[in-house]
């Protein structure tokens, strides 16, 4: 992590400021060394007011997930609740009492991994209940993770954006491939990152963004990344509004759920022909819409979370 | 049957030959073979042997030698000693695959060998893939499949680290560009085992091949020992060519099965084409036949196929008519009698389809019915000459450029492309193709290797390995009744078309292109339909012209066309009415080499025809030697006349849409073709032309017209104008 904490310390390690907006730079950009070459880094910063949820009130929460409990569905879940068991630990004088009690023994003192397991064994490991573990870790733990591609997964990753907390403020980092021989650098920084924060938050990064990083890694002989915890908001968006939105795009969240429509935003399918327009041009004003674009994804994140987060537990 | 146009050959039985091993054999592995009463035959114990000690092999004995246990015997054995040690079997057809698979799962379980054998192929669930990449220590998989899955190297990293052994069944099925095709993704696959640090040996089961060794060593790159010593029994087997008069080879057939079941012969009959096999059974049908008959091809569900397999080796089915489909080493059990219904394109298939007979040492017969067309005509007069045909040499190259480049860029996103390391697996024209990919923006240039960023999937852009064409199903009410490509729904389910399946007819009341659905209807007229077509060529640009000294040969890009003109009724051999039908021709641009000629050619006007196209066949014969290809990889077409060239014309173009470079180096190469396509056919001895010289296993105009000796003039011809030194003195080079 030295060298990039340092990398946004003038001096140590800064080679050139780039000039804003001329045809050389990306406004706000320095370039990086790193052991395997160089790359350019951007800073942004977002403001959040603070928003906090105790583990205890989600302990409490999950307790009333009857359905945990093999052999209870959704039906004989309302019965029990309606004849007044609404807590596993009332189901103690049922036939279900051995596994309901091992369920809620994990509830009540597991860690929050050995809780989100017992909610994958019942088939529910992406339950929005889940998020509200999001935001009762330390919040320093937490990385925002988007990427930017050439489309296929073969190919490269171009642009990596991350936000990890300072405070009440998301700072959100991204490593920039002004050349795809830059790949490699961009990489090593981004496990860099990985390796200091240890669960991610991501929109469909399960299906896309961290199984392509790990290709990407993967590609070039270098060590995988494994978040402790991944909260991929994708599906609990798809339970908590799939109902009422026209799709699940993260644009459209943002504008139906979030109501911050973005403004001359480049759609994510374009940022490959993009990116490639600039490998023939050299053209960096191509670049600027691509960086902005994945800038506001990693932002919108914790935006998307936290209001997720208030819709279960609010 | 007519005795006196039926030519009979015995092979004596075989007494088998064991051997026990050098390499010890684990007491599992023994106690495995007593428990099932197995001795090792001669063959299985040199397989053993030399894959113990490492060796790469190719096994070439008959169908039903023991292949199979041949090579999974070492395998087994590999697997138990070394714990995480993981084996690739690949095979060529999906049924296959799940045949083999019963196999592994058996042996696996009495040997407790923990391997937890299972298929990784396009059909496989989504959610069972994670378990299967963790779990299982045998996968069995296509190369289509592994083409795609290579690039994977984050989810398949510890199955490639701990590969130790890879199986090809039906190896000589990679020839020509899939071989080539083939051979590089092996490569590829090396490759990535290398990079971490396995070295997988290679097993290769094949049909007979002439120079085994050297075509497994070019297919994949590894130095390979041909095993060829069969110690497995043969039954007596009765070899029969039979050329029936009065009738056509259809019914003939039909009848020769209905016959052998009917004397209590369990019967498998081949036919060449998918048409043929439910007409056969059909016409086997139209008199009572004491047992269970079906037809067997591919486009039938899964199921279907099973039912058939299994009611085939339990003694439940009496009779089957098959494409090629059951060629492969599907297990069927051995049967009586095989029924070769018309010469199947290859003497490889030949031998492969009568290996299907014989069982538990009881006589076996083979029938081969020779079929209106000359080939088969030929060896009905020449039967020795169907016995005596020499061993079909397998085929396949390495450096065609095209294939090559396409390779090189799936290569580079699977592992960055480094060109001092690389060479050995992809030779020096690989670095020369790398820089000139750079240049085109496909592959970056990083201090850790060459690197893929274009924008599309490159497995996809792979010629022949990419998804070529969809996939129309025919659906009858509600149900699909198969499935078949588009080629084949182009000529067989133009509208008013007859489809079999299972015995039943069904007609063609309408295509949907949009979704590729062919929707038909019950049927019970007893005709049958056969399309009106014609193929034609047209010159869309002529790229360049090379003169070999007074031989011209040019080069372009052409467009082939096909098209429906309508068809024909047919009722029991007869044409009976002709139907019109306006459908779009089907199309594809290709490049093609052409030559033309003149007066001087010295072929009288009515013999062109038949020269013309004799030359074209045997130009096609020879191509693939000198470009390395398969003949189905290149098509011709010959005419007294082209529109686009005022002359008489010889086109030769590449099979694959595009063009892959066949027709590009031919032209390079021509005098030696020609010269080779001479020699074919003046050291042949046949009077009127032979299989061995200007027939061709794939004409569409059923080898007619044909014209031996006017062909040998015009090849002659070629030749001197190609071999004329160019001086100026020479009037004939002005002229």
């Amino acid at each position: 992590m030295q060298i990039l904490e340092h990398a946004f310390t003038p001096a140590v390690n800064l080679k050139t400021e780039m000039r804003s907006q001329n045809s050389t730079g990306i406004s706000g950009a320095v370039e990086i060394d790193t052991p395997d070459g160089m790359c350019l880094g951007k800073e942004t910063t977002h403001s959040y007011s603070d928003f906090f949820i105790s583990e205890e009130v989600i302990r409490e929460r999950c307790m009333r997930e009857l359905t945990l409990v093999p052999g209870i569905g959704p039906k004989r879940a309302y019965e029990y609740q309606r004849k007044g068991l609404t807590n596993l630990t009332d189901l103690k004088h049922t036939c279900r009492r051995e596994p309901a009690e091992e369920i809620a023994d994990v509830i009540g003192n597991g860690t929050p991994g050995e809780i989100i397991r017992v909610f994958q064994d019942a088939h529910r490991g992406n339950d929005p209940l889940l998020l509200g573990f999001s935001h009762a870790l330390p919040k320093e733990e937490l990385l925002y993770f988007d990427i930017e591609t050439l489309g296929m997964f073969q190919s490269p990753i171009i642009l990596f954006g991350c936000g990890v907390w300072k405070g009440n403020e998301l700072k959100v980092t991204q490593y920039l491939l002004r050349d795809i021989e830059e790949e490699p650098a961009a990489l090593y920084l981004t496990g860099q990152i990985f390796k200091k924060h240890a669960h991610v938050v991501t929109y469909n990064g399960k299906g896309f963004d961290i199984p392509y990083l790990n290709n990407r890694l993967a590609y070039y002989g270098e060590k995988m990344v494994i978040p402790a915890l991944h909260f991929d908001l994708l599906y609990p968006t798809r339970r908590l509004y799939g109902a009422r939105v026209s799709n699940c795009c993260l644009g459209t969240i943002e504008t139906q759920v979030l109501q911050i429509p973005r403004e001359d935003d480049l759609p994510g399918y374009l940022v490959p022909a993009y990116y490639q327009n600039y490998l023939r041009t050299r053209n960096f004003r191509v670049l600027d819409p691509i960086v902005k674009h994945n800038e506001l994804d990693v932002a919108n994140l914790a935006l998307l979370l936290r209001t997720e987060c208030e819709a279960v537990y609010g | 049957m007519d005795e006196k146009n039926m030519y009979v050959k015995c092979e004596e039985a075989r007494i088998p030959e064991y051997c026990m091993p050098v390499c010890p054999l684990s007491t599992k592995i023994s106690d495995y073979l007593a428990g099932k009463n197995i001795r090792l035959y001669t063959h299985q114990a040199k397989a053993f042997d030399l894959v113990s000690r490492g060796k790469n092999v190719i096994i070439t004995t008959p169908t039903a030698s023991g292949k199979t246990l041949a090579y999974s015997l070492p395998v087994m054995e590999k697997l138990m000693q070394i714990p995480n040690a993981t084996a690739l079997f690949i095979y060529p057809t999906k049924a296959l695959t799940r045949d083999q698979l019963i196999f592994f799962t058996e042996i696996d379980s009495a040997l407790h060998a923990r391997t937890k054998p299972a298929i990784y192929d396009g059909d496989t669930q989504q959610e069972l893939r994670p378990k299967i990449r963790a779990n299982s220590r045998i996968i069995l998989t296509n190369m289509y499949e592994l083409h795609q899955i290579l690039a994977w190297r984050a989810k398949w990293g510890d199955f490639w680290a701990n590969l130790s052994v890879i199986v090809i069944d039906e190896a000589h099925r990679y020839r020509g560009v899939f071989g080539s095709n083939t051979a590089l993704l092996l490569r590829r696959l090396r490759r990535v085992c290398n990079f971490y640090d396995a070295e997988p040996q290679f097993i290769l089961s094949s049909a007979t091949l002439g120079d085994a060794g050297s075509f497994a060593e070019t297919l994949t790159g590894m130095p390979s020992v041909e095993i060829s010593n069969d110690g497995s029994p043969r039954a007596k087997r009765t070899f029969r060519i039979y050329a029936p008069e009065n009738k056509s080879s259809i019914s003939a057939a039909a009848e020769l099965v209905r016959s052998q079941i009917n004397a209590g012969m369990q019967t498998l009959c081949f036919t060449r084409s998918r048409n043929a096999a439910e007409i056969t059974a059909i016409r086997c049908r139209e008199e009572k036949t004491l047992g269970k008959i079906a037809s067997y091809r591919g486009g039938y569900r899964p199921g279907e196929r099973k039912e058939i397999e299994s009611a085939l080796k339990t003694g439940n089915m009496a009779g089957v008519f098959s494409t090629n489909a059951l060629e492969v080493g599907i297990d069927v059990g051995g049967l009586d009698s095989v029924v070769i219904s018309g010469f199947p394109g290859s003497m490889i298939s030949v031998l492969q389809q009568a290996g299907r007979a014989g069982r538990n040492g009881r006589d076996a017969v083979i029938t081969f019915v020779a079929g209106q067309n000359p080939i088969d005509q030929f060896y009905a007069r020449n039967p020795e000459a169907f016995f005596n045909a020499p061993r079909e040499q397998a085929i396949l190259g390495t450096e065609n450029p095209y294939i090559l480049s396409s390779h090189l860029l799936c290569a580079a996103a699977e592992l960055p492309y480094k060109p001092e390391r690389d060479r050995k697996y992809f030779g020096d024209i690989a670095t020369e193709i790398i820089s000139d990919l750079k240049n085109k923006h496909l592959v970056a240039s990083t201090s850790k290797g060459f690197v893929y960023c274009g924008v599309e999937n490159p497995t996809q852009t792979t010629p022949f390995f990419g998804i070529n064409g969809k996939t129309w199903s025919v659906i009858f009410g509600r149900t699909t009744l198969e499935t078949m490509d588009e080629s084949q729904a182009y000529l067989e389910a133009y509208p008013g078309a007859i489809i079999f399946h299972q015995g039943e007819r069904y007609r063609v009341e309408k295509t949907d292109p949009e979704h590729n659905i062919i929707r038909v209807v019950k049927s019970s007229d007893t005709y049958q339909t056969r399309p009106i077509s014609t193929t034609e060529i047209t010159i869309n640009s002529r790229e360049k012209t090379t003169r070999h000294n007074n031989l011209l040969v040019n080069y372009g890009e052409v467009t082939v066309s096909s098209q429906i003109l309508g068809y024909s009724v047919i009722e029991y051999d007869q044409i009976i009415a002709a139907n019109e039908l306006t459908l779009p021709p089907r199309e594809f641009t290709t490049k093609a080499c052409w030559i033309i000629f003149d007066e001087e050619c010295g072929i009288a006007p009515e013999k062109l025809p038949g020269s013309l196209h004799g030359a074209e066949h045997v130009l096609i014969s020879a191509m693939p030697h000198y470009v390395l290809c398969d003949r189905s990889d290149i098509g011709g077409v010959s005419t007294p006349y082209h529109c686009d060239t005022v002359s008489p014309t010889i086109f030769i173009y590449d099979g694959v849409a595009g063009g892959i470079g066949l027709a590009e180096k031919a032209v390079e190469l021509f005098p030696e073709i020609v010269c080779f396509a001479r020699e074919i056919v003046s050291g042949c001895t046949c009077e009127n032309g032979c299989p061995s010289c200007i027939h061709s296993p794939k004409c569409g105009n059923n080898n007619q017209p044909l014209d031996k000796l006017g062909t040998l003039t015009l090849l002659s011809y070629l030749e001197r104008e190609s071999g004329k030194p160019l001086s100026i003195n020479n009037s004939d080079v002005n002229s």
